[in-house]
Parts: C-alpha cells; structure tokens; sequence
C-alpha cells in the first residue's frame, strides 16, 4: 500500500472475487434449470445403491417405488408412504436430491421408515402432467417444489416439508413423521 | 494476511476456557460415535458446523466490545487485514479441531476416500459457517452474531411450519423459498458424500458455497471499514 | 501536493446520531511539527472526541484534518502515530511482554530487534522484567499506564497522542513521564496532550487550546511571560503585626489593588508579570516582611471560570 492508501478500503480483489462468484452462481443455477439432470419420469423401483434414471443421471439411492403398488407396500410392511414432489427446473429440489437422496445414510434411513414414492412436475418441459400426478398433486394441496408429504397406507397425513431447509432437518422431520405413524421405527445409523 | 494478527487471534482462542472445553467434549464424542458406528456417520456429522460456532462466535463484535481495536487501528494495518486475519485464524482453529475425530474414522472399516471426503466436507461446514459468523459479528455486539443466527432459524422454522400450513399458493411458495434461501446464505455447505461414488460435483453448488462465504467476507470488511470507534470519558 | 507538515483540523463539527448531541461545532486548530499542543477543557467539551477524529476513529460530519498533508486514516499516518489512551483495554490473555511484542509487530518493525526493543521499552518506562512475564489483566492502574506508554512509544512516532497520561500513577511515575515526554520532545515528536491536570500540562505544553462546548474558545501560548491579570497571594512572616494602612498604600504604590487580607496574608490583584514584581518590590520597599507570593489560580485554571454561557465549570474543571 503507497502511505496515503486509505485503512478503510474494501480491496479490489474481494470485490472482484464476490462478482466472478455471483455470476457463476446465477449462471449455472439458470443452466441447470435450463438442462436439469434426466431423472426418469416414471418411478423405477431401482435398488439401493443403484443409479436410476438414464446414464449421466444423478445417484439417488431411495428406492423408489411405483405408485400403484406402493399403498399395498406400505399396507403390508406397516409404514409410511412418503410422497416427493419436485420439478426439473427446481433448484432445491436438486439440492434435495444431491444432499439426502444421494447420501448413503440418509437414503438407508428413508427406505426404511417410508416407501417413498416421486412425482415429478412436467409442466414446465410438456406442458401437462399425467393424470395421476395431476391428481396426486391436487389431493395433497402441492403449491411449492419441494414438496415431501408422509401419510400413512390409508391416507392420513403425518406431516410434510416444504422447501429444503437442509439434510439434517428434513431428515429429523421425517423421524419425526416416521415417529407419528407408530409403526416401524427408524434404524439409525448413527 | 497479517502473520502476527492471525497469529495472536489463533492463541486467542486456544487460550479460551470455554472454547476449548466445549469444543473439546464436541470432539470427543464426535470420535466415540465414529468409533462405535464404525465410520458410517462420517459423511453427516455437524461437528463442523459446531466448531465453527464455537470459535467463530463474537470474533468482531466481542473485540469492538472490549475495546481492543481503538489500539489495532492506530497501527499501519487496513481494516480489512483485520478482518481477513481474524477469519482465517478462527477458521484454522476450527478445522484442525473438526479433523480429529475422523483420525479414529481412519482406523476403523471406513474407506480413506470416504474419510478425506468427510474430512473436507466437515471443514467446508466449518469455514462456511464461521464466515456467516464472521458477518453478523461485524455488526453485532459480543456475542449478539449467535444469537442472530439463532434469530435465523427461527424464521427458517416459521416458514416451514408456515409452508406447511398453508392453503394458499402464494404464501406456501413464498414460505418454500424462504426456507431454501435462508439455507443457502446461512448455512453455507457443500455435500461430497456422493462424490465418493463417481458422482460428480454439481458447479452451481460450488460456486453457491464460494459465493456465499465471500459474500459474508465483503459484509464484515464494509461493516467495519465503516464502524467508528467512540469511548465515552468525559 | 504541498508536503505541509504538522496537524491541521478545519472546521470540523461532529454530532452523536444517538441523542443528537453535537460533539463537535466548527473546531479548528493548528499543531506545528514539534510543539507541545494542550487540549483542556470541561467535561462535555468535545475532546474525546477531537482525539477520536485526530486518530482516525471517528469520521466527522463536516471539516477536514490532515497530518503531514494526509487524512488520518491513511496508512503512512498510521505508522508515524503513537496512542495513549486513557482506558488501556487490552486482550485479557497477554502477558506484557506479549502485548508489546504484539504491538512490534503491527507496527512493522523488525523482527530481529523485537526482543531486545521490548526490553529496552520495559526498562525505559520503569516496568521490570518479571512485569512482562505477567498477564496484562493483572496490572494496577499505573503498570497500566507504564505499558501503555511504552506501547505507544515503540515506534518512535512524530505524532504522540495521549489522553490523560499519568493518571492513577505515582509521583515517581509523574516524574518519569516527564522526563520521557521531554525527551521525545527533544526528538522532535510532536506532542497532543488531553489532560484534566492542568499543572502537568503547563509544565509540559508550548500551546493550550481550551475546548468548550465543541468549540475551541481560546488558544493560549505559555511560557511566554503573561500580560494576563492575576490575583497574587502574599504570605507575610509570622507573628509580625500587619499594618492594614501601610499594606494599602505599598500595594498602591507598586499598581496594585488589595483584594482581602487574611492573617499574615493578602491577596493583591496585579496587571501582569511586570505589575507583580512592582508590587513585591513596593512591599518588600515598605518593610512589610513578605515570604512568599503565588498566583491564586493557574492561568488555565482561570479559564474554566471565565463565563461562556451556562457551562462555567469549578477551577480544575470537573471531574
């Protein structure tokens, strides 16, 4: 610094750091939405620890099931259906995805208290959804992506999250969900 | 940035009672679980986020309240050296503390990539949070920057509670992105767990993280370039 | 870019957004590199804060300061200053030594030197060795004031600001910082000096400015041999029988007026330096048996009395 350099400046290196980052945050937010990841549009009853989807989709290690046989699922095995809404273009939704369903502790956890079933918004991509989702979405009063809903087999709601606070918050949420239906309890892992 | 401001704020902290017993009792069970689960929680520990609240808590505002800066500022040392110092001494602190544990992950059946993996993920929580610290405390007095960022979580609950709740449109989406808002800029963190698996790092996630942190780093520099330091006497 | 030298404030007001107090109203000073500069004044005048603005922790509202043509917070103003303050807050884990040495480094002086500066620092303000292996926090008020002026000291700045200095600190220690005052001086360090005693700052200072009310309401040159009016208090021997008469007509004769008369006292009021040895070589003329005379009040004393609306405040200022 020359000795008239005031002690108070913000230097220009920060500055510049903070805007380069900004504008690769906006930018890759908006190409993300744009593209998204190509999660399969009809749930695959995927194994744990398999990637679903078309290849260069990403890992998601909830099993997922196939709506029309999860209610009789969860009727069987004593738990909880969990029901994920989400969208391609949801920024959230993918921050979900990356932080809870692709993480080896929390997927073990939610396979094991739910039988979790997703349903993916079209809208935006093909103007409509399904009738099913369309439905599904309207039952359970969908107004925002993400969207998790537990119910129990026959319908009645234990909770729901909306939007993503976070991996260790959605995961106490669904114990607690979990909890409410008094059937199986959660294995931890930890 | 400054060797003897980074320096004396690093002993600072060690020489904290509180701090160091705190942090002390988070390590050890932090390892003991680590021990017992055999490593299997390695890749959701908040044991970095803690550390980071614990050394980061009051770096500005505790200083501004004690007064110790009227005698820095009369140094030939800018502001934001200041700053920046104390941030990376808290920072360092942290994250050799959030290190420990995973040194008993390493004996167990955990695989070393999944460690290091958690290694740094654990160490991006720490720095992350400590720079949200590092910002409120800029502005707030003592240890006031926890209880903001308590303050902040409570609102976070609010709008989740309130998303939930909701009927109408509108304020369930309002309450939905408010919730994955407050997320992004107050709890800055990146997951790699998946990573480990060949999965490759999302960059709009890395540049949200980078983003973030500097962000809070810009806030604590205006702030206290700005800030006037005033003791009554007469 | 003239290199003007020296401290120049001008016009500089400042108001406290809480409670809108106006701290600072139009105060402009000049201080010449190397002189002794006093700022007294009454509580409330504003002189924490003219330091606060000096030193480039506060902003004033309007005016502008400049050392040595640059503003306070320039970086080349922080190396040539050194800061007393009057409470010495430091971080609670330092020893002294550490603290010092913390110091050395801000400053950017050489590591090379820094342990024996540090000692040379200690011994040169009467602080011992076993003192610098001690936390700070377990230091009476005068090691306090010691280091703080050691601290102040280390590198060698041009600009020494100090607020209230030897406060709480023993005669030896007044002593002292007198001597090392005076020896800065005779550096050439320009010396600003915010002081309530006001003997230390007639002794210390070349210049007075009194602050009142924000304002700078008189700037008094000392040591230059005062035209001010002044009471002198005689004292005449003891037990000698004081003739009233004869009082009256020496007072005259040497351009004096008696005031009152106590026992074996009397206080004369005289025009100036010249009125006073006119008087006592009148009294000592008539035979009247004087011992000693002094002022009544201090020049500066006299100041804090001098009315300015209603913040007329008791000799010595309050405080």
């Amino acid at each position: 610094m020359r000795p008239t350099d005031s002690t108070r400046i913000l230097p220009r290196w920060l500055l510049v750091l903070l805007v380069v980052l900004l504008a690769g945050r906006i930018g890759f937010g908006l190409w993300e939405r744009s593209h998204g990841s190509t999660k399969a549009v009809a749930p695959s009853a995927a194994g744990f620890g398999h990637a679903t989807g078309n290849p260069g989709s990403k890992i998601d290690r909830v099993a997922w099931s196939d709506f029309a046989h999860a209610l009789s699922m969860a009727q069987a095995s004593r738990r909880p259906v969990l029901y994920e809404y989400s969208a391609e273009w949801c920024g959230p939704c993918h921050r979900l995805s990356d932080e809870v369903f692709a993480d080896a502790t929390s997927a073990y956890e939610i396979n094991a208290a739910f039988v979790p079933v997703q349903f993916v918004d079209r809208r935006q991509e093909e103007g409509h959804n399904s009738a099913v989702i369309d439905s599904m979405q309207e039952a359970h009063v969908i107004r925002a992506f993400p969207t998790l809903v537990a119910t129990t087999a026959d319908g009645r709601e234990l909770g729901r999250i909306v939007g993503y606070p976070g991996r260790e918050e959605v995961r106490d949420s669904l114990r607690v969900f979990a909890g409410r239906a008094g059937g199986t309890s959660i294995r931890m892992g930890m | 940035m400054n060797r003897e401001l980074f320096l004396a704020t690093f002993e600072q902290r060690l020489k904290s009672p509180v701090r160091m017993t705190l942090s002390a009792m988070l390590v050890f069970f932090t390892a003991i679980g680590f021990l017992m689960t055999r490593g299997a929680g390695i890749a959701n520990t908040p044991h970095g986020y803690l550390l980071g609240l614990i050394f980061a808590g009051g770096v500005l505002g505790q200083e501004f309240s004690s007064g110790v800066p009227h005698l820095t500022f009369t140094r030939p040392v800018p502001r934001h050296v200041y700053v920046l110092s104390r941030w990376a001494a808290v920072c360092a602190v942290a994250v050799l503390w959030t290190l420990v544990p995973f040194v008993t992950a390493f004996f167990m059946t955990a695989t070393a990539p999944t460690v290091l993996l958690g290694m740094l993920e654990a160490s991006l929580q720490a720095v992350g949070i400590a720079s949200v610290v590092l910002g409120l405390s800029a502005g707030l007095p003592g240890l006031a920057d926890l209880g903001g960022l308590a303050a902040v979580g409570m609102i976070q609950n609010a709008a989740r509670v309130a998303g939930a709740i909701a009927q109408d449109a509108k304020v369930a989406a309002f309450a939905g992105m408010t919730v994955s808002y407050v997320d992004a800029w107050f709890a800055p963190h990146l997951v790699l767990s998946a990573a480990a698996y060949g999965q490759a790092l999302s960059p709009h996630a890395v540049f949200q993280y980078a983003s973030t942190v500097v962000f809070w780093l810009v806030v604590a520099v205006l702030l206290v370039n700005r800030k006037q330091l005033s003791y009554a006497t007469d | 870019m003239t290199n003007s030298s020296g401290i120049v404030v001008e016009g500089v007001s400042k108001t406290y957004r809480r409670g809108g107090r106006r701290a600072l109203d139009g105060v402009s000073l000049t201080v010449q590199p190397g002189e002794a500069l006093g700022i007294i004044g009454p509580n409330g005048a504003g002189k924490t804060t003219l330091f606060g603005c000096l030193l480039g922790h506060l902003r004033p509202d309007a005016g502008s300061i400049s050392l040595d043509g640059r503003p306070p917070d320039a970086i080349g103003v922080k190396a040539e200053i050194g800061f007393l303050p009057e409470r010495l807050l430091f971080d609670r884990w330092m020893t002294g030594a550490r603290f010092l040495r913390h110091h050395h480094a801000l400053a950017n002086l050489p590591a090379a030197t820094r342990t024996a500066d540090v000692l040379r620092a200690f011994e040169r303000v009467g602080l011992d060795a076993e003192a610098g292996r001690r936390q700070v926090k377990t230091y009476s008020r005068g090691m306090l004031q010691r280091i703080g002026l050691a601290q102040a000291l280390l590198a060698r700045p041009r600009y020494l600001f100090l607020d209230e200095p030897a406060s709480g600190v023993d005669p030896a220690g007044v002593l002292l910082f007198r001597r090392i005052l005076s020896d800065a001086r005779a550096e050439g360090t320009t010396v600003i000096l915010n002081s309530h005693q006001l003997e230390q700052v007639e002794r210390i200072c070349d210049r007075v400015a009194f602050l009142r009310a924000g304002r700078v309401e008189s700037v008094e040159v000392l040591h230059a041999g005062a035209a001010v009016k002044r009471h002198l208090r005689v004292r005449f021997a003891a037990g000698a029988p004081l003739d009233g008469e004869s009082l009256a007509r020496a007072a005259a004769a040497g351009g004096a007026t008696v005031i009152t008369t106590l026992p074996g006292e009397a206080v004369c009021a005289v025009a100036d330096d010249t009125g006073a040895t006119r008087l006592l070589a009148s009294l000592l003329e008539a035979g009247l048996p004087v011992v000693e005379a002094r002022s009544e009040e201090s020049r500066l004393e006299r100041l804090f009395l001098e009315p300015s609306g209603p913040s007329a405040a008791p000799p010595g200022g309050a405080s």
